[in-house]
């Protein structure tokens, strides 16, 4: 498999630019939590219409081993508990709250644990009731996730600030705002995995979350750069990248990545004892009034956010949840984002850069692009050809998904779709 | 109150594409090859200039002809497809190629060099080169690739070369013959010349927008160049002669920026850039061919099949 950083892209596209830092959104009168908020899990609702909860309690929670509780991100009253249209038009089972009664974080002074004293186990159990789900490409639970790392030797842990899809950007912010908080996030996390080999990884598109969190980094985190090139983050690279090169192929050698907003998430379920119930995000696009990152409550809508922005300056061509090359497209702008999508996008028509599909003309740009070197126009062809057994042989399973086939091909030829059909047959 | 959550589904779509479609393609190829072709007709002279509107007309004639009664591809006027192949059958040719031949050699290029194989992207040898190749063939007599033409010059100060002699050539120990300074400052047509020989400065010029754009790879051009030159001067040649009396650097920059020509990954341009290079520098050093680069490229073309399927992953 080849993984060099040769491959992958330059963002091409022109990203209209976001405002740095961020604010808080206003806290909306109505939030939708759907009990469904990454891959896998399965919970109950604890609560009834008519209930009364209080910002950041347990509404929702199963028993599974991958379960992760949900909290109520506004206080008020359950108005109703049942099947909502998810942003992709899938269904799931919410829990809607109407805003009411006193906020019982919002400006006040939080206590802060002393958690050197506690050991792995209490503080990975802290971050499961916390509700903190790892962010990035692969949404898990994050207490699950760092199981994987525990007993056995201790495994490598990577901060990943190397986020290269455009307008995925609101870790960048977060970090260069919070930079202490998300260090201690990350010697929480450390701890729980009983390492002490900590690193950092960034591409110059985020130096300035790298120089915040420097001043207070201990000399013993040692930093990698990557390229600027989508995608940066793939495990498979990242390993290259920090690993020396007789252990990047040895299974025993693990390693645990997280994202700065996992770190700082980490940190206020620890320290601060408050759920995640926020997240900052990035609102981009040519038809967003004002592009900015703003820090929304679980649970706000998707047309909540754009108004937070300015609204919407002309009627988009595509509204996205998440990046412009892995996000998903919005369907139902009442519904609201779900925990690991960092980036709301009103794309315009000239920035989409749709065109009727063509045939291939061999130009070689997605066999150029794949970042693990499958030949995309071969699997292409071979579905299309009704041969899925030997599309599979010919890389199906390497395929990461990063869309970059389908973003390069002047053909318009949906790649990732069509290679996905392998699997549907 | 059922216990579990509906699934949720996330579809994985890329919802941004590169700017680049294959119209762009081709209209940016067009504007691109407009530059050298530009200098190239003012070298050449009103004569020039009618040979390159008949070629054009040729090709865009023939391409309309094949959509409408050979293929179901609609024909697309607004991809300057037929334009570009036009274009650059025009630039190969020499300035006074009669404009009948010249119509004739593109829509030649565009019937038998794209439509024959299939159309855009089923094709290997450059189309440009196949109908020239093929009316050289069919019409041995007819020296439209060999015969040079007289020709105008571009003024440039005499003390401009001068000082740039002084000041930084021979500095550098880098010598230029008085041939090859009148073909790069397009003072003369060299003898069996093409339209834009020996318009180095122009086709620079015209290869920022490839590069700008992203339409060639660099590793393509530099890894061809570098065999030609190398191998030219290991062989006891000049190596400024071979570039600048030939079509060198025109058909490494503007033919091998189709899409179609080259091979699919960087490796695989690297190999067949030296190869193709390397065959450039033979034909230029036995002088047996007249035309080394074209000849070359068209040669190599023949094998990019064999080196995309050494370079990209197989079954
Ligand atoms: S989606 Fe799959 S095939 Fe396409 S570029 Fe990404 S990894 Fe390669
Ligand atoms: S990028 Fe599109 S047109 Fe180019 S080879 Fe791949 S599938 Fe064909």
């Amino acid at each position: 498999m080849s993984l060099s950083y040769a491959s992958g892209i330059r963002p091409l596209r022109e990203q209209k630019k976001l405002e740095r830092g961020f604010w808080n959104a206003a806290v909306p009168s109505t939030c939708i939590v759907p009990l469904q908020q990454h891959v896998g899990s399965k919970l109950a609702p604890l609560v009834q219409q008519g209930d009364v909860v209080r910002e950041g309690m347990i509404i929702a929670d199963g028993p599974g081993r991958f379960a992760v509780p949900l909290h109520a991100p506004i206080p008020g009253r359950v108005s109703t508990v049942g099947t909502t249209r998810l942003f992709d038009n899938t269904t799931s089972l919410a829990i809607m709250i109407e805003l009411a009664g006193e906020f019982d974080r919002l400006g006040k002074e939080p206590e802060r644990l002393d958690w050197s004293t506690r050991n792995p186990d209490e503080l990975r159990e802290m971050v499961r009731r916390g509700g903190v789900v790892a962010t990035g490409r692969a949404p898990l639970p994050l207490h699950s996730y760092l199981r994987r790392g525990q007993g056995g030797v201790p495994p490598l842990l990577v901060l990943d600030l190397a986020e290269t899809e455009p307008y995925l950007t609101a870790d960048t912010e977060l970090t260069s705002t919070y930079p202490d908080a998300v260090l201690e996030g990350l010697r929480i996390i450390a701890r729980i995995l009983s390492t002490t080999e900590t690193r950092v990884l960034y591409s110059p598109g985020n130096r300035s979350a790298l120089t915040a969190l420097r001043r207070g980094m201990d000399r013993t985190v040692r930093i990698h750069r990557v390229p600027h090139r989508y995608p940066a983050n793939l495990e498979q690279r990242i390993r290259r990248v920090v690993l020396p090169t007789r252990e990047r192929d040895d299974p025993a050698r693990r390693v645990i990545t997280v994202r700065p907003s996992t770190a700082h998430a980490v940190y206020e379920a620890v320290v601060l004892g408050k759920p995640q119930i926020e997240q900052v995000i990035a609102v981009g696009g040519g038809a967003v009034a004002r592009p900015a990152h703003i820090r929304i409550r679980l649970g706000t809508s998707v047309a909540d956010v754009i108004s937070e922005c300015g609204g919407l300056l002309a009627n988009p061509a595509r509204l996205v949840a998440g990046g412009p090359l892995t996000g998903s497209e919005v369907f139902n702008v009442h519904a609201p984002l779900p925990k690991h999508v960092t980036a709301v996008l009103a794309l315009t028509e000239s920035e989409i850069g749709t065109a009727p599909e063509h045939p291939c003309i061999r130009c070689g740009a997605c066999v150029r692009a794949c970042p693990v070197g499958i030949n995309p126009v071969l699997i292409h062809d071979l579905v299309a050809a009704g041969r899925a057994g030997e599309a599979r042989r010919a890389g199906r399973s390497d395929c990461v998904e990063c869309g970059l086939c389908s973003h390069v091909c002047p053909s318009r030829i949906p790649l990732v779709e069509r290679i996905r059909e392998v699997d549907g047959e | 109150m059922s216990e579990n959550a509906g699934a949720t589904t996330f579809r994985v779509f890329p919802h941004s594409y590169r700017m680049l479609t294959v119209q762009g393609i081709y209209r940016r190829l067009t504007l691109a090859i407009l530059v050298p072709l530009g200098f190239g007709i003012f070298r050449g002279g009103p004569d020039a200039l009618v040979m390159v509107i008949a070629a054009v007309a040729g090709a865009i004639l023939a391409d309309f002809l094949a959509t409408r009664f050979v293929t179901s591809v609609p024909f697309d006027s607004a991809g300057f497809r037929a334009v570009y192949f036009g274009l650059a059958v025009a630039a190969l040719l020499s300035p006074q190629t009669s404009p009948l031949v010249a119509a004739f050699a593109a829509a030649l290029s565009v019937i038998v060099g794209i439509w024959f194989f299939g159309g855009p992207g089923r094709y290997r040898v450059h189309p440009a080169l196949v109908g020239p190749a093929l009316l050289g063939m069919a019409l041995p007599g007819m020296q439209a690739l060999r015969e040079g033409g007289t020709a105008r010059a571009i003024p440039l100060p005499a003390e401009f070369i001068a000082w740039m002699e002084q000041v930084i050539l021979e500095p550098l120990g880098v010598r230029v013959t008085a041939d090859a300074w009148a073909l790069l400052l397009g003072a003369v047509g060299p003898e069996g010349g093409s339209l834009v020989m020996g318009l180095i400065g122009p086709i620079l010029l015209g290869s920022l927008i490839l590069f700008g754009e992203d339409l060639l790879p660099p590793v393509l051009p530099f890894s061809f160049l570098l065999a030609y030159a190398v191998l030219v001067r290991l062989f006891g040649g000049n190596p400024l002669d071979a570039v600048f009396l030939t079509n060198a650097p025109f058909v490494m920059l503007f033919l091998l920026a189709d899409p179609p020509v080259r091979p699919a990954t960087h490796t695989g341009m690297a190999l067949f850039g030296v190869f193709a290079g390397a065959l450039g520098a033979l034909f230029w050093i036995t002088g047996e061919i007249a035309l080394p680069a074209v000849t070359a490229l068209f040669l190599a073309g023949t094998f990019v099949a064999v080196v995309d399927s050494l370079t990209t992953r197989r079954l």
